[in-house]
């Protein structure tokens, strides 16, 4: 057996290695997620973002670990299938930054998500492939009928946020993604209502429209929880600066999360930071 | 012509990256016009569809699938990307995560599938009701593999299940279709693109399957097949499976059509039965062995065999030459002392059916699981001179050993003993396909005829119950047995027709 060590451990996951015992559900590369019923904990190396559902490990592969294999947890001990124990006797508690607490500068934000905006508009590739195409012409319309919920104040986001559940290849397809950027966003500048009905639409959808994994980051994300990198940006973002290279940067590292995953994430983003920075002074973080 | 080939893995994570590269690389061989591995969400499917890779396999995927779906000119390109897809999904070279395959209890299974709605139960009998239980208070829908329960206990099961709006499928269940989506024995639909519209209730194993794959040939395709288990219309169990599951197949709005397949039901249950079919608002068609039209209530269509009943629900007819050219041609083959029919079947029902027709036919018959007026071969007395109709699947042939259908090696002995005598003039073998059946059914009997000279032997007719997309395939099966001097008959009941008209024109 293999002993390692546990470096930070998000709530999400902390609440379900609680439950005690369970079943791996998924191995990849450097991460596997682990089911106690409807919840999951994402195990991972260091290479993997600290966030709700996470438990960064020393550990640097997860070799003889399948789908299937036990896990239990006791005595601050995680135990794996026969492969490794992680200890969890020294681990961070790791938890989403709260909101800003001065007043955003809107004009500031406006600048940010022009750039943000042109980021993506030079990272984009055209699709050549029908499904390729097909995909991007379903978001292109979920982001906009997303931009549109949010200029009418409409009643419900529930048509587009179906649209886009589980639109997308990978793992946590791209319309997952977006949603995500978008409700996370909302979430931490605390633009109410939109905040909550977008967040209650999405976890009241999700369970029939996309699979397990992304089940779990959605229904985090709805109660405003995500991973740092999408933190390091929107913490960025209110820091009433003029856009420099500590925001370029956090737009790059977002760019390249995951295959698509990050870009994604940036375009739900970017669609609440234009729709905020258009509203009027003093409705932003108030709190 | 472009090809679409679908292919779902259930509960099958992959990560993003190797998902993407994966499509890529597919995308990139000769002949694929459009590759992609995608979940199955509804959203996806819909993407799919629209993007004109989505056929029926894929339809049933579900968001914890994946789904490989593939366009190509031709099907060598669409199998030659798909196999280099499954050789990458399973060899390790991607890092991936099949849920399913590792869940060793019934408790394991639902906590890695906590949508899961339905059991299949495989065990041996004396522990597939303590089994069965165990998913219905699990809030399960059960399907029964395993044989050998008590009709006590399934009884006790059906109605715990009634009483908790589930059903019970089985016990000896082996084959359904769910939505498209075959269980156990069962023959792959994925060829067949038009809307699945039809619905079967039978009892079931290779009756439905064949009555799947001719639905298929005649370009019909089945949405749902509930397998009830041999003993659901006796008046002991009394139908409690079968009018629940009539009930469903009601509701159902994309069933326009439901098809019973069945021995005759109790005398009891008979009456209940038909009068739920026929008040169901939709198209009927009983199958029923050993019912004449005259047994059938109104509003009921009658089909005599199962090839009778495919064609009655898809409204087309298979093209036949007639027996008669071809029988008499194959009767002037025959050695003058050959008279008798010998059929050594691995599919119960066919068995069953091909007593029946031979007995239409005005024939004698004789079974180890005798059908209308056969004799029972076990008295020899009565067998006497009678066509000699075999399952081979039946018990008493597969105690300590494995059935025909899983080790066509089982069907040798008997299949032998036949070749060498002088008496009989027609030897019928069913060769089932599809998921759970051999690799190579075939193979076997091409290996046991290279040994005997096509001029001395008796004639040999075989029908073949599979679809193109089997797993066997069954154009290289076809090949295999018309090389060896096989007659591969369309139907099973069409393999009857053409050895009866055979030993007639002998006598």
């Amino acid at each position: 057996m293999i002993k390692a060590t546990i470096t930070s451990l998000g709530d999400v996951a902390r609440n379900v290695l609680q439950e005690g015992a369970g079943v791996v559900l998924a191995v990849f590369n450097s991460s596997l997620y682990l089911q106690c019923r409807q919840s999951l904990c994402c195990v991972g190396t260091s290479s993997l973002p600290r966030g709700p559902l996470n438990a960064v490990s020393t550990l640097q592969k997860f070799g003889r670990i399948a789908a299937g294999d036990h896990w239990q947890f006791a005595d601050n001990h995680l135990t794996i299938g026969n492969y490794c124990v992680l200890s969890v006797a020294h681990t961070a508690r790791w938890v989403s930054p709260t909101p800003p607490e001065h007043p955003v500068d809107l004009q500031q934000l406006q600048n940010i998500a022009a750039t943000i905006h042109h980021c993506l508009k030079r990272h984009y590739v055209p699709p050549d492939k029908a499904v390729a195409i097909e995909i991007e012409s379903r978001i292109n319309h979920g982001e906009q009928a997303l931009q549109q919920w949010l200029i009418n104040n409409s009643d419900t986001p529930a048509v587009f946020v179906e649209q886009l559940l589980g639109s997308g290849d990978g793992l946590t397809p791209a319309g997952d993604d977006l949603l995500l950027g978008a409700v996370v966003t909302l979430k931490y500048l605390q633009i109410e209502p939109y905040a909550s009905l977008l967040g209650n639409t999405i976890v009241s959808l999700c369970s029939t429209r996309t699979n397990q994994i992304s089940q779990a980051h959605l229904c985090a994300a709805a109660s405003g929880h995500a991973n740092e990198l999408l933190y390091h940006l929107l913490q960025q973002c209110t820091g009433n600066r003029e856009p420099n290279d500590a925001l370029l940067a956090c737009i790059a590292q977002l760019l390249n999360y995951g295959h698509s995953s990050g870009v994604y994430t940036l375009r739900g983003t970017a669609i609440v930071l234009s729709f905020v920075a258009g509203l009027s002074a003093g409705s932003v973080s108030q709190s | 012509m472009s090809t679409i080939v679908n292919e779902v893995r259930k509960g099958f994570y992959l990560d993003s990256v190797a998902l993407m590269r994966l499509s890529a690389e597919i995308a990139a061989m000769g002949g694929i016009e459009e590759a992609v591995l995608m979940i199955g969400t509804p959203s996806n499917l819909q993407i799919m569809h629209d993007a004109g890779v989505l056929n029926a396999t894929g339809e049933n995927a579900g968001p914890n699938d994946l789904v490989i779906a593939l366009r190509a000119d031709g099907k060598g390109s669409a199998n030659r990307a798909l196999a280099h897809a499954n050789k990458s999904l399973e060899g390790g070279a991607l890092t991936s995560s099949q849920t399913e395959a590792k869940a060793r209890t019934l408790r394991g299974g639902i906590s890695l599938h906590p949508q899961a709605n339905l059991a299949l139960i495989s065990t041996p009998g004396s522990y597939a009701a303590r089994e069965a239980r165990s998913a219905l208070d699990a809030g399960l829908n059960v399907m029964i593999f395993s044989d050998n329960v008590s009709l006590e206990d399934e009884t006790t099961l059906k109605q715990q299940a009634k009483a908790r709006d589930l059903i019970v499928m089985g016990p000896d269940c082996g084959t359904a279709y769910l939505n498209g989506t075959p269980l156990a024995f069962a023959n792959s639909l994925s060829h067949v693109t038009t809307p699945a519209t039809t619905a079967a209730i039978a009892a079931s194993g290779t009756g439905l399957q064949e009555f799947a794959v001719l639905l298929s040939r005649l370009g019909g395709n089945l949405k749902h097949g509930i397998g009830v288990g041999g003993r659901d219309l006796s008046d002991a169990v009394g139908a409690i499976s079968t009018l629940q599951a009539i009930d469903l197949l009601a509701a159902d709005n994309s069933v326009e059509q439901i098809v019973l397949i069945s021995k005759p039901p109790g005398a009891n249950t008979a009456k209940e039965v038909f009068e739920k079919l026929a008040s169901c608002g939709k198209k009927v068609i009983a199958c029923v062995f050993g019912y004449q039209q005259s047994d059938m209530p109104a509003g009921i269509e009658y089909a005599a065999n199962l090839r009778d009943a495919a064609e009655l629900a898809s409204g087309n007819q298979f093209i036949e030459q007639g027996v008669e050219p071809l029988a008499s041609e194959l009767a002037a083959k025959v050695n003058s002392d050959g008279k008798q029919i010998v059929g050594l079947y691995s599919g119960g029902t066919l068995c069953t059916e091909t007593q029946l027709a031979l007995q239409k036919a005005g024939l004698n018959t004789a079974s180890n699981a005798p059908a209308g007026t056969s004799a029972n071969a076990d008295n020899a007395d009565n067998a006497a001179g009678s066509h000699l109709i075999l399952d081979l699947g039946a018990d008493e042939y597969t105690v300590g050993r494995p059935h025909p259908m899983m080790e066509p090696l089982v069907r040798v002995d008997a299949f032998t003993d036949a070749l060498n005598n002088p008496s009989v003039a027609v030897i019928i073998l069913d060769v089932v396909l599809g998921y759970g059946a051999h690799e190579d059914p075939s193979r076997a009997i091409v290996e046991v005829l290279s040994n005997h000279a096509v001029s001395h032997r008796p004639v040999i007719i075989a029908c073949i119950c599979g679809t193109e997309s089997d797993p066997q395939g069954l154009q290289a099966q076809r090949n295999a047995l018309t090389d060896a001097g096989i007659i591969v008959s369309n139907s099973n009941c069409g393999a009857a027709e053409l050895a009866a008209a055979v030993v007639q024109h002998v006598s």
